[in-house]
Parts: C-alpha cells; structure tokens; sequence
C-alpha cells in the first residue's frame, strides 16, 4: 500500500506553567494514497499539532514524518507543490480581498494568475471574491481556505476540521467537496471531531486519543467494534416476548429490551440465522430479524471511552488511554 | 530569495493600509506645512519712524525688517535631515507592524506555499528594507517639488542648478539608506515581538536609553554602538561638532555601525524566524 503521510513515533512536548504538556505521545499513522482520510478525535486530542508537524508549523520533539515519500520538515520545499493544506481557520490578510489574497499566494509559487479564478469557481466565491475578508461570513472564510489549498491543484490535501462554523447547508457543500476531491484520485487526510463528517465523508478513519492512535480502519470496520447486535420483532403481544428472551438468555445469548419491547441479541452477523432456529425450536416464531445499526458515535465511545464533543482538555493529560484489549486487524495502528 | 518573492512581498507591502495611510499622512502634513510657509513667505525693510508720545518729546520706532521667503535652495538640505530623521520613526512603525501583522493574519498561510523560512524572513525584512527606502525618497522629494514650488511662486529660487540638485538626491538617497537600515532594525524586534506596540516600545526604549547614555561616562564608547544613533547619524549626515550624534564622528563610521547592526540582526532574526513556531 502507498503511503502518502507515514508518522513513526511522533511526540510534541510543551512547555507550560502547569509543567510539561504532552499534545502528541508516539504517534503512528499511515495514511494511504487516494481516497479520503478521517482523523477523528476529540478537542485536544492531538489533531491539530499532528498536522501542524505534518506542515512545518512547528517542530516535533521526537519522531519522523514522511509526505508523499519525503522527509519533513527537513525536505518539505521539496514537495510543498504536491501538498495543500489548511490549517485551523484560514488565516488571510483582512484588509485584502478574497480574490488579491489568493493572486499573493499564487504569484509567490509561481502558479498562473488564472488558476486564482478557478479556484475561485469551484468553491463558489467567484461572485464575492472581490470583497475585503474581513467582510466575509465564517463560511466564506472557509471556502477561500480551500481555494487556497486548491491553488496547487494538490495530491494530497490536509484539511483541518474544514466544516468548522459551517451551516448545515455549508457542512453539505463541504462534505460533497471533499467526496469529490477523494474520488478525482486525490489523498484528503482531514481532521475533525465531528462524527457525522466522518462517517458521511471518509473512506478509512484513524481515531486519536490524548496524543496516540487508538485505531485505524475503515468506516465499516470500526462500527462493527465490539461485535454485531440484531433486533428481534416477536408477534404475539408480551408474553411472546418474553418466552422468546427466556428462551434465548437460556440458549446462552446476550438479550435485551429496547423501549418498543423488540429484543436486542448481541450475536455476529455470520451466527443471526441461530436465533430464528433457536426460537422456532421452542416454539417461537420470529416475524423480523435485523441488524442493528451502530453509529460511529458509539464506536468512537467503545473506543476511547470519552465522549467525542468533550472539550476535556485531553491536551497535557500525562498518562495516554492504553489501547483496547480487542483490536481487530484493520490497518496500520500503533 | 528570489525576485519573484521579493515583488510579490513588495506588493503585499504596499496594499497594506498602514502603509497607504502613513504615506498619505505624511504627504498631507508636507502639503500643510508648506502652505503654512508660503502663506508666511513675505519680506519686509527695516524702517523708522518718530511717535509722539503723552509726555513731551517723541520716539523713534525702529523696525527691523525680515525676509521669511522661502529659498529651497538654502533651506532644503536642512529639510532633508530633519524629515529623514522623523521619517525613520515612521518606517520603524511601518517595518514592524508589516511583520506583527502577518503573524496574526497570513504568515501560516504564507508557509504552506514558501516554507524556507530562512527565505521568508530575509525576503521580508529585504522588503520592508525597500519599501521603506521608496517611501522615505517619495516623501522628500515631495517636500523638495513643494518647496521648489513655493520658492518660484512667492520665494528665491536662484541656486537650484545641476550641482544642487545632484547633493540633494545625494542628501535623499542617504536619508533612504537610514531609513532602510531602521526597518531592518524594527522588523528584527517586530518578528521577536509579534507584536506592533511592543516593537515601539522596545525602540522607543532604545531612545530613552540613548538620552541616558548623554550623563554616564562610557557615553562616547557606547553612543558608537547603539543602532538608533548611527542611524539618525546616517540620516542627518552631518556628524562633525554634533552633539546629538554621541560618540560618532564620521558618515562612514555611522554607515558601518548601521550595517553592522542590519548584518546581524538579519542574521540572527532569521535563524530565531526558523526555529519558531507558528501558531
């Protein structure tokens, strides 16, 4: 497999008046080349000063970084060309319009001037790309951040927490954006909190916590941690229902009730068949068997045991969560 | 540093408002002086003449004439060393708030697409150096076309011939070299600083500590090496039988003293430029 970011043992330490902070502890990533990436983690987590390493920004206390098969920050001129990036808010000069800052930045590269109006184009901003920045909504802000990491027409994107401030309507835009980046053969390595983003937009996920990845994989396989539930309709009214649980709880099956009375049977996917031979057997007739749908949001907690909106300040937290025992072997974790 | 990013530093110079504005303002304030000097630009003979006075007798009243017309020939060399030194302290600000406003703004953004800071630093300060220069010529020579003007309309304007006029654009391009020397000087504290006000204080310290130096008995071996004097030095350019200019006694002495401090800063700004980290 291609890799377009490979992180080995990256630390940041800082310093604080509170002591010594550890933002990033031995962290390991591979991204791969194409496709979208999702770095998800909570406020804090290590999310940012991964990415601010990966770019330069600021220098790792220990550890490697390779982009697009070369050293950095060592070599990052090299192939800064082939890397567009957008760290935290789009950071532009306020009193400039969209269109002159983004014309400053391409004549710095040598990028054709003409390439400013398509940028402009494609995220939308070709109508107020002639209005100061400071004028412009969150949104704008946004959207003129990825024209600018756009500028370079880039094989690798990093895009830090892109749908931040966005309305519903912009996280939509942006969402769709980042597909279609993905889909053109681009690496978009984008980093968020937001759970929904990441489940509606990335192909693989690399969950991070307090500085290390917890695990890596792909949507699918982090929902099905923890193993597979399947809901049981039982017709006949609460006395069925309630054969049927003593009837699977005896047979060695986890049970439970959801709010409608359904049974919830953890059981994986390749064994459900079990439970309607199970039941028929002591005379129970099952009217509906069906997975049940986790979302990230519960792998994401099964996972890291915090809640992923929290802003717990795991940032300087010294002791690292330990990795769960059952790891599945879905990628290139720590 | 390429030519490339120098052009593309130099516009981002010259579209900040400060920049825009502290021209303007100064250019404004040249056109109000000089009005204020033509409205004053007469003459008078000196005269005499008997008043009688309440007591017996009478009194003779002299007047003894003046002549305030403007002469740009007389006065502009003059002109050019008091505006070159005010005009370093409007550089100072201009040099450091150029690069304290890009720490909050565009610098993170500036790194995704030039990452050799070495190159960004020097490309910056270069800049800085130049703009400040061409803003210094632009206002002097503006004060030069005012007072030319003002000296032809209601003034002298004899003794502006080839000669002159070649000293003068001497006098300003030394006033553009100070002025330079001193945004190099202010950038390197505003890159340390990040920080417009604090850049000022810094130099408006080094101003202070220059007046002490004036009581101490080390004023002549240290006046030589403090970068402000050498500079105002270099821009008023007459240093013989100069108080004001402590412990230096030469143009050249000044200039090296300037370029020394230019050198080093640079230097040094830059390495520390590469080491921080950008937020």
């Amino acid at each position: 497999m291609d890799t377009a970011i490979a992180i080995r043992g990256l630390t940041k330490h800082y310093s604080s008046r509170r002591g010594a902070v550890r933002a990033v502890d031995g962290l390991d990533l591979d991204v791969p080349t194409g496709g979208v990436f999702g770095f998800l983690g909570a406020n804090g987590a290590g999310k940012t000063t991964t990415i601010r390493a990966i770019v330069g920004h600021l220098r790792a206390t220990s550890g490697s970084i390779k982009v697009l098969g070369t050293d950095v920050p060592g070599d990052l001129e090299s192939v800064i060309d082939r890397v567009g990036a957008l760290v935290e808010q789009p950071l532009f000069f306020p009193g400039f319009t969209g269109r002159r800052n983004l014309s400053l930045l391409a004549r710095s590269r040598g990028f054709p001037q003409s390439r400013v109006a398509e940028v402009l184009h494609t995220v939308g901003l070709d109508a107020r790309a002639d209005r100061r920045f400071a004028t412009y909504s969150l949104g704008m802000k946004q959207r003129l951040g990825v024209a600018s990491v756009l500028l370079k027409d880039p094989e690798l994107l990093i895009l830090d927490e892109p749908a931040n401030g966005l309305d519903p309507a912009g996280i939509i835009e942006m969402r769709n954006l980042v597909r279609e980046l993905g889909a053109q053969g681009r690496t978009v390595f984008i980093s968020s909190h937001l759970l929904s983003e990441i489940e509606h937009t990335c192909d693989r996920v690399g969950i991070v916590d307090r500085g290390r990845i917890l695990r890596v994989g792909s949507v699918a396989e982090l929902l099905s941690l923890g193993g597979s539930q399947f809901r049981v309709k039982v017709p006949g009214g609460a006395d069925a229902r309630a054969q049927a649980q003593r009837t699977l709880t005896s047979a060695g099956w986890h049970v439970m009730a959801d709010e409608a009375g359904d049974l919830l049977v953890d059981v994986e996917a390749e064994r459900a068949h079990e439970i309607t031979r199970t039941l028929a057997a002591d005379g129970v007739y099952v009217g509906e068997l069906a997975p049940v749908a986790r979302s990230l949001e519960e792998a994401f907690l099964a996972i890291t045991g915090t809640a992923p909106h929290a802003d717990d300040g795991h940032e300087g937290m010294a002791a690292p969560a330990a990795p769960p025992d059952t790891r599945p072997d879905t990628g290139p974790a720590t | 540093m390429s030519a490339r990013l120098l052009s593309t530093e130099l516009r981002r110079f010259f579209a900040r408002r400060a920049i825009i504005l502290g021209l303007l303002g100064v250019v404004l304030l040249v056109v109000l002086v000089n009005a204020i000097q033509l409205a004053r630009s007469t003459t008078a003979v000196a005269s005499a003449h008997t008043v009688q006075t309440s007591l017996p007798g009478q009194v003779t009243m002299f007047s003894p004439g003046y002549d305030r017309r403007i002469h740009v020939a007389a006065t502009f060399e003059q002109t050019i060393s008091g505006a070159g030194i005010a005009l370093t302290l409007l550089v100072a600000f201009l040099a450091s708030t150029y690069i304290a406003a890009d720490y909050g703004t565009s610098l993170a953004t500036q790194l995704l697409f030039e990452p050799r800071r070495r190159v960004v630093y020097v490309t910056k300060a270069v800049a800085a150096a130049i703009g400040c220069a061409m803003v210094t010529v632009v206002v002097l020579l503006w004060c030069g076309i005012l007072q030319y003007a003002g000296s032809a309309l209601r003034g002298i304007s004899t003794g502006v011939d080839a000669a002159w006029v070649g000293h003068r654009l001497g006098d300003i391009a030394r006033a553009a070299a100070a002025s330079a020397m001193m945004a190099v000087l202010a950038f390197a504290i505003g890159a340390v600083t990040r920080r417009t006000a604090a850049a000022i204080g810094v130099l408006f310290g080094l101003l202070v500590a220059m007046q002490f130096l004036r009581a101490t008995k080390w004023t002549r071996a240290i006046g030589r090496i403090v970068p402000v004097n050498a500079i105002w030095g270099v821009a008023d350019g007459k240093l013989v039988g100069n108080d004001h200019f402590i412990g230096l006694h030469t143009l050249s002495g000044a200039v090296a003293v300037g370029l020394a401090w230019v050198a080093g800063l640079t230097v040094l700004g830059a390495v520390w430029f590469a080491r921080r980290e950008i937020r």
